[in-house]
């Protein structure tokens, strides 16, 4: 069987090392042979069979560290929709892949799936922000990312989230106030709201999927 | 539905456990990275690990723990102890933390909670704070270890803190801490309606009651405790199956 080689974004945002971890155990969970390394060479980007964006922190400050590094945005596209790989974004990653974000002033994203970063509603008055902990998710559309976890809790950490263009990326949604996003997806394209290298083994499960998944 | 978390915190002093833990499978009951795996396989939501030596010579000793325990275990870690520039914070989250906890510094110069938010996002800023009823109704700020009283009020500071960028704030009340008689649940009702936001209860847990308790009256987003749970009196699941059976919703 073939290596798989699976590159996970470093442009300095935040512990990726959790995420590659957490990559390297599904990985032998699954007997796949392979290699998860951290990279911010277009090239190697380009050239991997799966990609992942992690991330933690503002958007802004995320946006523009991406966009800093040398041809990283031009590559993570061509991957994601020139060679119509598998790329998973992860929290502020899944909002990176957003057309505009509105946290801190008015941001372009990297527009892989249609919509805008918002706040949560703000309106509740008992909310607590951020939306910080173990939340479950409710599935939306059958995925070959998901099976087995459906109703599963998995890690959130956030005071933005994703609003989709349309209704059909949304793989699943979590409660919270209101109904929101928290899986999305658009063909090779998907991304989690909540953090999967944070959330023991439905996380490692889900990851597990992902290496697995040829969409 | 959110649920309540239940967090385990260990003391580490020079890179081992203070209290002790007292699990029968572990091979260094005073190795934090070994309690961190135990607590990791036990269905712990979160885990915490305060450095309480916290001065600068002890700091790569602590880097070192962080470092290994993060490698095993796949929660949050949240990381404090004599975290006092942003280059402390910098090199926690580098070594694996996903959040750090700011004490005696936030007091100091609260301008670094500011700093440390903009730069690392408020998710990963926990300000803990060392509060003692002073006063009717008053609950002052204690700093380095409670040995030093501020004037502080508490309340007051929580929202100077929420203002600055704090993404969540550990609440020990230090007229508990260590008595085993369930929070302080008036302190914890002043300071969860005064933020918008979380609030870990902390300091005095005995039972798994108090966590109830915790929840229910004090309003908190996650409870924390060490004793009951290091010691073996309670597992982290039967802490949960209890919770679950008061109402409360947490995740198995």
């Amino acid at each position: 069987m073939k290596n798989l080689s699976v590159a996970v974004v470093d442009y300095d945002c935040g512990n990726l090392h959790s995420a590659s971890k957490a990559l390297e155990l599904a990985m032998k969970k699954s007997n796949l042979s392979g290699s998860v390394f951290l990279t911010k060479d277009p090239e190697k980007i380009i050239n991997s069979d799966k990609v992942i964006l992690p991330g933690v922190g503002a958007f802004k400050a995320c946006i523009e560290k991406l966009k800093s590094i040398d041809g990283l945005e031009a590559s993570i596209k061509e991957f994601a929709l020139k060679k119509q790989k598998p790329i998973l974004g992860i929290c502020i990653g899944l909002q990176l892949m957003a057309s505009k974000s509105y946290e801190g002033g008015e941001h372009q994203g990297l527009s892989l799936i249609d919509g805008d970063v918002v706040p949560i509603s703000l309106d509740k008055k008992n909310l607590k922000i951020p939306h910080m902990g173990w939340n479950n998710i409710l599935q939306k559309k059958k995925h070959s990312l998901l099976e087995g976890l459906n109703d599963k809790d998995f890690y959130f950490v956030h005071s933005y989230r994703f609003k989709p263009k349309y209704n059909e990326s949304v793989l699943a949604s979590t409660w919270y106030g209101e109904d929101f996003p928290s899986v999305l997806s658009l063909g090779n394209i998907i991304g989690t709201q909540f953090h999967p290298e944070k959330s023991q083994e439905a996380g490692i499960s889900l990851l597990k999927n992902f290496l697995r998944w040829s969409p | 539905m959110l649920k309540t978390r239940v967090i385990p915190c260990l003391d580490v002093k020079n890179g081992r456990i203070v209290k002790g833990v007292n699990f029968v499978d572990l091979v260094d009951a005073g190795d934090p990275v070994e309690a961190a795996k135990a607590y990791d396989k036990g269905g712990a939501d979160e885990l915490c690990f305060l450095d309480i030596t916290a001065s600068h010579e002890k700091r790569p000793i602590l880097l070192d723990v962080v470092k290994r325990t993060a490698e095993q275990c796949f929660m949050p870690l949240t990381v404090g102890g004599g975290v006092a520039s942003v280059s402390d914070v910098q090199q926690l989250l580098s070594s694996g933390a996903d959040k750090v906890s700011i004490n005696t510094s936030a007091v100091k110069t609260p301008q670094l909670i500011e700093e440390a938010s903009n730069i690392f996002g408020r998710q990963c800023i926990v300000i803990a704070i060392d509060a003692k009823k002073t006063d009717e109704n008053l609950w002052e700020i204690f700093t380095h270890g409670g040995r030093n009283s501020t004037g502080i009020s508490a309340v007051e500071f929580s929202k100077k803190v929420a203002d600055l960028g704090a993404g969540e704030i550990l609440l020990t009340s230090m007229d508990r801490d260590g008595t085993r008689s369930g929070y302080d649940i008036d302190l914890l009702r002043a300071v969860e309606s005064a933020v918008s936001i979380p609030v870990i209860a902390s300091g005095g847990v005995g039972c798994i009651q108090d966590l109830i308790d915790g929840t229910k009256k004090g309003g908190a987003s996650a409870v924390l405790a060490a004793s009951i749970f290091h010691f073996g009196e309670s597992s982290i699941r039967d802490a949960k199956e209890e919770m679950a059976r008061a109402g409360i919703s947490v995740r198995f």
